[in-house]
């Protein structure tokens, strides 16, 4: 506040362990951000995408002319629960998670659910369309795939938040594509565990998307429970990754997705957690600034050691592969499996990376 | 055993009632499946189904959303959410009517009291033919059970003519309640209608079942008198 008087803007502080961002939005809120262990780029994401909640559920002319503040808070309290959320996207001791980038699962039956939800989404008469499990997005129509990462990820999250519903119709706003219009966000859960959902405007009503989506998807119940089965390896089981691989973070950072898995059939979540949440400090600390550096000579794989594990990241044009390995795995071995997993998991067409 | 009600109030809790309502768990954590609109309970095929569709009215944060996951079987947050939008939960749920087991696929819409103030395609949505309105108050907030009568007038404008049922959230054995059971008495005879009681904190001391047994049975009595009353109206029954 002083520094505004002086017509300065502040922008970040640091004491010994804690980094604050400070960030004015619109000339009307501002919203500060506090946080140990986390960079200032990634507290700067976080409060990016706090602001798009927030126009998310109330709109940006709420926000920029304010007419009435006590209004506007009391308005604002509904998108508390999304920001809850993005803060675990930032605390990954009990779920790893990432800021931005959508969750994706590969399985085989992507190839088949894609050509379904594009026409669930032409029944609907919509574009934006996309299909989630448990939180994770198996198939978008190309449309979802074109908004923004942030505001991809906030509909994911939201999609994800709900309970019990068999289906649901949310007014809201999109933080870049449609800030001042509302939308209504149109879900189905089609079987436990498997939501769709579209971006619609005055119509189809929810009865009519409802009853759209149990004609479209009927003949597709097997095929969801299998789709289903991956969680929470995210990965088709049928896909044989190297037996020393411990984990993997594959990002395509044009597209801002990522899949992320313990390469374990059996999953002992706990375990699984604390390797994720390594290969996402390897992420953020290391191998994610491959896309940053250019010029002449641009490093293209990054490696850290440590006594337990070792990690390993390679990239090739849009796309990084991070692989957590057993310290036996011998280092040079490890380009080697990386290479050939890149290859498996990008190439393969029915998974639909 | 089922006294003079048309649904067999205690049916749930007989041997027949236990075995059907096996399709209704999920063996492995044991709490009430959430079937997806291509999903159904596995039930014999012989068991007839019957849906309606019903409204929760009432002002926020008065309990509609934590009182629909109650009758769902899922445990609502302990912290108050307001609700975006229309939220649609289908429950399934067996009763015993005379000598027949019937499915009851309940869908109730419910929806956030600012959203719907804020968005004006959501309350025509809701009602657009719903067979029962579900009108939910507090016990421990007199006004919102005074504000019933008007609530109903304001509501019930529509040509199908929906049964309407009164939900009292906050009810406890224990604590002093706001709204005495004498004036409970009082409004159930002069419109006729049945007033239900729940507490939507999860107290665990009972089976779950057992305490949503009876509001979902006088729901399904109302919804299935109210076909009746219609087939008569039509002739269709002796
Ligand atoms: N103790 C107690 N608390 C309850 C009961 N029913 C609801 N609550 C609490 O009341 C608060 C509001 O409940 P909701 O069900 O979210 O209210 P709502 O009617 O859906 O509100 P809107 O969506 O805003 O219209 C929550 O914090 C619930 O935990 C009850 O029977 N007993
Ligand atoms: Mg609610």
């Amino acid at each position: 506040m002083f520094a505004k008087t002086q017509e300065i803007d502040l922008l970040s502080t640091a004491t010994t362990e804690t980094t604050f961002i400070w960030k004015e939005m619109e000339d009307s809120v501002i919203i500060i951000a506090a946080a140990c262990g986390v960079s200032t780029e990634l507290l700067e994401m976080l409060v990016s995408s706090v602001f798009q909640a927030m126009i998310m559920t109330v709109g940006i002319e709420e926000i920029r002319t304010c007419r009435n503040i006590e209004r506007l808070k009391r308005e604002l309290r509904a998108c508390y629960p999304l920001v809850d959320r993005l803060l675990e996207c930032l605390d990954t001791t009990s779920r790893v998670d990432l800021l931005g980038l959508t969750e994706v699962i590969l399985c085989h039956e992507n190839i088949s659910l894609q050509a379904l939800l594009d026409a669930y989404c032409e029944c609907l008469g919509s574009l934006h369309g996309c299909l989630v499990a448990r939180g994770r997005t198996l198939v978008a129509t190309a449309s979802w795939w074109a908004l923004q990462p942030s505001e991809r990820k906030l509909l994911a999250l939201l999609v994800a938040g709900d309970g019990q519903a068999t289906a649901r119709d949310v007014p809201l706003f999109l933080p870049f594509t449609s800030p001042a219009v509302p939308f209504r966000l149109v879900t189905c859960a089609l079987a436990a565990g498997v939501d769709v959902c579209a971006l619609c405007g005055p119509s189809p009503s929810l009865a009519e998307a409802e009853h759209t989506a149990a004609q479209c998807w009927r003949g597709a119940v097997d095929l969801l429970r299998a789709a289903q089965l991956c969680c929470p390896r995210n990965l088709a089981h049928a896909v044989q990754l190297d037996a020393g691989i411990m984990g993997i973070l594959l990002v395509d950072h044009l597209n801002g997705k990522f899949l992320l898995s313990g390469n374990q059939l059996q999953s002992d979540s706990k375990k699984d957690v604390y390797r994720l949440d390594i290969l996402c400090t390897f992420y953020y600390q290391g191998a994610g600034m491959l896309w940053k550096n250019s010029g002449a000579s641009k490093a293209v794989e990054s490696y850290w050691c440590s006594e337990y594990h070792k990690c390993h990241a390679m990239q090739q044009g849009n796309t990084l592969l991070c692989v957590l390995y057993a310290a036996a795995v011998p280092t040079d071995t490890m380009r080697h499996i990386t290479k050939q997993s890149f290859k498996i998991l990008t190439t393969d067409k029915q998974m639909c990376w | 055993m089922c006294s003079s009600n048309l649904v067999c109030m205690d049916w749930q809790s007989s041997a027949e009632g236990e075995a059907i309502l096996q399709y209704f768990y999920n063996p492995q954590t044991t709490g009430r499946k959430i079937f997806g609109v291509l999903e159904k309970p596995n039930v014999p095929s012989s068991v007839e189904e019957v849906s309606y569709k019903l409204f929760v009215a009432g002002k926020a944060g008065i309990g509609k959303t934590s009182t629909v996951a109650r009758l769902a079987g899922t445990k609502a947050l302990s912290s108050y959410v307001e609700t975006s939008g229309i939220q649609k939960t289908n429950i399934y749920w067996p009763v015993k009517i005379w000598d027949k087991i019937i499915l009851f696929k309940l869908q109730f819409w419910d929806a956030g009291d600012h959203s719907m103030k804020k968005y004006s395609h959501i309350l025509p949505a809701c009602r657009e033919k719903a067979d029962g309105i579900v009108f939910i108050f507090s016990f421990m907030d007199t006004s919102s059970f005074n504000d019933l009568p008007q609530l109903m007038s304001k509501t019930i404008q529509q040509p199908e003519n929906p049964t309407s049922i009164v939900i009292g959230t906050r009810y406890s054995l224990t604590n002093r309640l706001e709204v005495q059971s004498s004036e409970i008495k009082e409004f159930e005879h002069k419109w006729r209608i049945p007033v239900l009681r729940i507490d939507n904190k999860w107290s665990g001391e009972r089976s779950e079942v057992q305490e949503v047994a009876p509001v979902l049975n006088i729901i399904c009595e109302r919804l299935w008198m109210r076909d009746q009353e219609y087939l008569i109206k039509q002739g269709l029954v002796r």
